[in-house]
């Protein structure tokens, strides 16, 4: 149970109040709300308390679990309006947390408690989820993952950085500008990479690129298998399959900055939320393959700059 | 009980007799413990509910008439029975056969603290759950023989909150529950500022000299910090401004957070 009136961690809600004893936070000013909370893995329900006043209209947010649109069935329930939801376990696959998006129709001003007039979507009072199955035992692998995540920092650290996003289309294909401002590879400073993605039938086509260094060029098939290119070293391709797999939480933090104040495509939000996700997760698949059976890493030494192709070896 | 309509009737003694008759149950002994004045008021009671005399003293501490909590819950201890509790008095408990069984089942092993259910009117089917209080306190009997009650009215705000916090900190565990069957009809505010306060005083005198055993639960640093603020300042309330209002905010902010931290154990029984 995750009570708006306590901190949370997301972007696109007002300062927590307290009225009639019912705690809650206006979404806005932007259409778009994020929460973020941990979540049980695999399929799961929910519900999202949504505080009413006497003769106000039903908000009935569009929400989305990690990019995933969920079906809403709303039930009155005094003075709230419950929005009830559930979700499969294709929505939790993989992901580290429940990132729940609440997309507003309609916004009005309305004057903050003694400040001047404000925008604000509904009230959100409490959100509830519980998983719909006993999922694996907490410490079932918890050493495992301490340990997996300790090697990962040490070994093959990374860092996104800040992202900016421009969205096109070219015909059938939408594309997605990502550039990333302040990334690191391994102990490389990357202050400036342009990531070209393109999203068609056949699966998700990437081009990365450094200045000076030509791009390099990256498959997401249909079922999810990441090819990455030859003619780059084993410590390098596993380092960029990291930064991949950091993508999502990069563009989580974009959504925090860009959405103040903005009215979004939220389907399309959703559409490269999940295309992230996917690359991600076969960027993970990669690591896990590579790690398990490929050159041993600990032979190498972490401190060696980031190697780009040569201009010309691709 | 007063409980006015819009259309002005009063739907407190329907109410009330609903309550009254939805508590007993087979295995299941019900007293109602009032004070002096209101025991002759009570009229017949239905089968199954005998009536106590309550001690008295409430009315001095808090400015109207009630039952210390103490004094309930160790009738119910004497009892002999294997789970005691507390159900307030505005509660109509629509609890079939199965629902009783399964919260005796689990007040056998842990206190269980249920919210009630808000509805405007008594044929209302649904409504939505009080977080902020627990109405209807179920616990194994050797659970609560161990509980220090002391100074916390029925009716008066804190005394669920004390019950919670003293259990946790006893190491004891506890449960929140929403059932639909606990449930209440709403009303205004029938509680004092004033009196909250002084409830409020009581817990954070009783929880002073317990505050390593706070410490020890995890609340946070908020909680802990909010508590030791109340700690101090609820004793010297009248030494000036702006103290009565640092205790209400302060206050409202650990009430909430021992919400919450109940929460973190929380199940719903339908």
């Amino acid at each position: 149970m995750h009570d708006l009136l306590f901190a949370i961690e997301g972007s696109g809600w007002h300062e927590p109040e307290l009225k009639d004893s019912i705690g809650f936070r206006w979404s806005g000013p932007g259409h778009f709300s994020v929460l973020r909370v941990p979540a049980p893995v695999g399929p799961g329900r929910g519900e999202a308390h949504v505080l009413l006043m006497p003769g106000e209209a039903v908000p009935a947010p569009a929400i989305f679990l990690n990019g995933h649109r969920l079906e809403v069935a709303p039930r009155r329930l005094g003075a709230f309006d419950v929005l009830d939801f559930a979700w499969d376990a294709a929505a939790m696959a993989g992901e580290p947390r429940a990132e729940f998006w609440f997309h507003a129709e309609r916004l009005r001003q309305l004057p903050a408690p003694g400040e001047r007039m404000r925008r604000v979507g509904f009230r959100l009072s409490t959100l509830v989820i519980e998983p719909a199955a006993h999922g694996p035992a907490a410490a079932g692998e918890a050493l495992a993952l301490i340990a997996g995540r300790r090697f990962l920092q040490e070994r093959l650290p990374v860092a996104a950085g800040r992202a900016r996003l421009a969205f096109r289309s070219d015909g059938e294909a939408r594309l997605l500008d990502m550039r990333l401002e302040g990334a690191r590879l391994g102990p490389s400073p990357q202050p400036h990479l342009a990531l070209a993605l393109r999203a068609a039938p056949t699966g998700l086509d990437l081009a990365l690129a450094a200045p000076g260094a030509p791009a390099v060029p990256l498959h997401l098939d249909v079922a999810g298998t990441l090819v990455l290119p030859g003619g780059l070293a084993p410590r390098e391709s596993l380092l960029l399959a990291r930064l991949l797999a950091a993508l999502p939480d990069a563009y989580a933090r974009w959504l925090d900055e860009a959405m103040v104040g903005a009215a979004p495509d939220a389907e399309l939000l959703a559409f490269w939320r999940c295309r992230l996700s996917a690359l991600a997760r076969g960027a993970e698949g990669v690591l896990a393959a590579t790690l398990a059976d490929g050159p041993d890493l600990f032979a190498g030494n972490p401190a060696l700059p980031f190697a780009w192709p040569a201009p010309g070896s691709g | 009980m007063r409980r006015p309509t819009p259309g002005g009737e009063d739907a407190g003694p329907a109410w009330r007799a609903a309550c009254l008759a939805s508590w007993p149950a087979p295995g299941w002994r019900v007293v109602t413990v009032n004070p002096a004045e209101e025991i002759t008021a009570l009229g017949e009671l239905p089968t199954g509910i005998d009536a106590a005399e309550a001690a008295p003293g409430v009315a001095d501490a808090y400015g109207r008439s009630g039952t210390w909590v103490a004094d309930a819950l160790g009738r119910a201890v004497a009892a002999g029975a294997p789970v005691v509790g507390i159900v307030n008095a505005d509660i109509r408990l629509d609890l079939d056969s199965t629902r009783r069984a399964a919260l005796l089942e689990r007040a056998g092993r842990a206190m269980l603290v249920c919210n009630r259910m808000d509805v405007g009117h008594a044929a209302q089917e649904a409504g939505p759950f009080y977080r902020y209080g627990y109405d209807l306190v179920l616990m194994p009997r050797g659970m609560a023989a161990r509980l220090s009650l002391e100074g916390f009215a029925l009716g008066v705000p804190w005394w669920d909150y004390w019950v919670v916090l003293d259990a946790l900190m006893l190491g004891l565990p506890v449960e929140v529950v929403q059932c639909r069957g606990v449930r209440h009809l709403a009303h205004a505010q029938a509680w004092s500022q004033p009196a909250w306060r002084r409830a409020l005083r009581m817990l954070m005198a009783n929880l002073g000299p317990r505050r390593a055993e706070l410490g020890r639960l995890g609340m946070g640093e908020v909680a802990e910090a909010t508590a030791d603020l109340l700690v101090a300042i609820a004793p010297r309330e009248t030494e000036g401004y702006p103290l009565d209002e640092m205790m209400t905010v302060a206050g409202t902010r650990f009430g909430i957070e021992l919400v919450r931290f109940a929460e973190r154990h929380a199940w719903s029984l339908d």
